[in-house]
């Protein structure tokens, strides 16, 4: 299942680039983050607490940025294991367009659960993930300009959006994860 | 499950002091969502909150045009209540098969809601019978309490102490449930009042909705036929593996005209 979105900055995309590889400004953005830190070049180490429902679990999650083509590009993944409940792993292309001293941030994102988790429902891992990294979005792009765009790319699969997806990403990935494991062993 | 401090106020004020004074504090109703979950070590609240000995969260009242049911009455009474079975006989009956006997006898309307699962069976009731939620703060409309999947408007020391139900003409519930827990793979409520029909759907999406096309065509004649031919977009229905996105859309068009037909339309 993809998951896209688009987003409108009013920020040069320098500046955006620059926000979408700060830790500390990921950590203020991504839902529950705890803790973030860089372990090496291009690998972070976050623990996020996800709340979902009464879920209130927290996870340590490694998170890699690959592809790397400053200030326009790259790609994020992720993958949390789960026991013997499964696995879910995630990446997010990342584009980010310069129009007119603006910034468009366009994502697409990828998740994927396996094992027993797999059997849960992807609808429900889409409804999460989306609902992750629309907050996730929102916080950034409020960060940067408190009037930020959200752009409907489509009317089912557009409300995320681009620039910290990789982030967001992540935090999304392990919030499914707890709610898949959760909704699996209750049903 | 983790270690916590349980606390079981008798009063609202109670509760909201020890709310404040707890680290991790979460509220339990009838705990059938909650206890599960931190017997997985998925949830780890610092304090429990029981508000069971709250006497002003029990209750059900008759107040003409609408019934007012406090929060903490338990699926069963519900079910069994003569005013409900006499004002709104489609809550009764709805109530009466949640879960199994000992979620009914333990399960709370103001946990349940508060929880908003998206396949649990009073989400669509409280959309269908233009329900208000009360809480001790103020009194939230059913569209805008429930936001989201698992998410109301509720705030954090927010609590619920009771739902007031319109009074519809008649109204009824199908539903079709998963055979072990009994969640609705699907169900839908309809209720017709003077002015309006309305039809709500849960257990196919994220969230409990309402169903505006269903509404339309029962509006001008409440019957089955009228649903003859319409169809519910199935792209952002559940999948899981019980049901693909198709056959939800499906089960839904067919439980809104097995409700319409057991309220007598």
């Amino acid at each position: 299942m993809d998951i896209k979105g688009e987003y409108h900055i009013a920020c040069e995309r320098q500046k955006v680039w620059d926000a979408l590889n700060d830790p500390e400004m990921l950590r203020k953005c991504i839902p529950g983050c705890e803790s973030l830190e860089m372990d090496a070049e291009n690998q972070l180490r976050a623990r996020i607490t996800a709340i979902i429902g009464p879920v209130k679990s927290s996870f340590d999650t490694r998170i890699s940025l690959q592809n790397l083509n400053p200030p326009e590009s790259y790609t994020l993944t992720g993958e949390s294991k789960a026991g013997a409940a499964g696995f879910g792993r995630g990446s997010a292309e990342v584009q980010l367009r310069e129009t007119e001293g603006q910034t468009q941030l366009r994502y697409v994102a990828k998740f994927q659960v396996g094992g027993k988790l797999a059997q849960v429902g992807s609808r429900l891992v889409l409804g999460a993930t989306r609902k992750m990294a629309d907050e996730f979005f929102g916080n950034f792009s409020r960060e940067l300009d408190p009037s930020a765009l959200r752009i409907d790319l489509d009317s089912s699969e557009s409300r995320a959006s681009s620039g910290i997806p990789q982030r967001t990403w992540k935090a999304a990935a392990l919030a499914v994860l707890a709610l898949l494991i959760w909704w699996f062993l209750i049903r | 499950m983790y270690e916590f401090n349980y606390h079981r106020p008798g009063t609202l004020e109670e509760a909201k002091k020890m709310l404040s004074a707890s680290e991790d504090p979460k509220i339990i109703a009838g705990g059938m969502t909650l206890l599960p979950t931190m017997k997985f070590r998925l949830a780890r609240p610092s304090d429990l909150i029981d508000l069971g000995n709250i006497s002003k969260l029990h209750g059900i009242r008759d107040d003409g045009d609408s019934l007012f049911i406090a929060a903490m009455t338990i699926h069963a009474e519900v079910a069994s209540n003569e005013l409900v079975r006499a004002g709104i006989p489609a809550l009764a009956e709805l109530a009466g098969n949640i879960g199994d006997p000992q979620v009914r006898n333990r399960g709370t309307l103001g946990g349940s809601i508060a929880n908003n699962d998206p396949a649990a069976d009073y989400p669509a009731a409280l959309l269908a019978l233009d329900a208000v939620v009360q809480t001790d703060k103020r009194s939230i409309p059913s569209e805008r309490f429930l936001s989201g999947m698992f998410e109301t408007a509720l705030q954090s020391d927010e609590i619920v102490t009771g739902v007031t139900f319109s009074r519809p003409k008649r109204a009824a519930y199908a539903k079709f449930p998963n055979p072990a827990s009994r969640y609705a793979i699907a169900g839908v409520m309809v209720a017709e009042y003077a002015d309006s029909v309305r039809v709500a759907v849960t257990g196919a999406a994220a969230c409990a909705f309402r169903a505006a096309e269903l509404e339309q065509a029962l509006s001008s004649d409440f019957s089955a036929a009228a649903l003859d031919g319409l169809e519910i977009d199935a792209g952002e229905l559940n999948s899981d593996l019980h049901a693909s996105p198709e056959y939800r859309a499906h089960l839904v068009i067919l439980l809104a005209k097995r409700a319409v037909a057991a309220a007598g339309g």
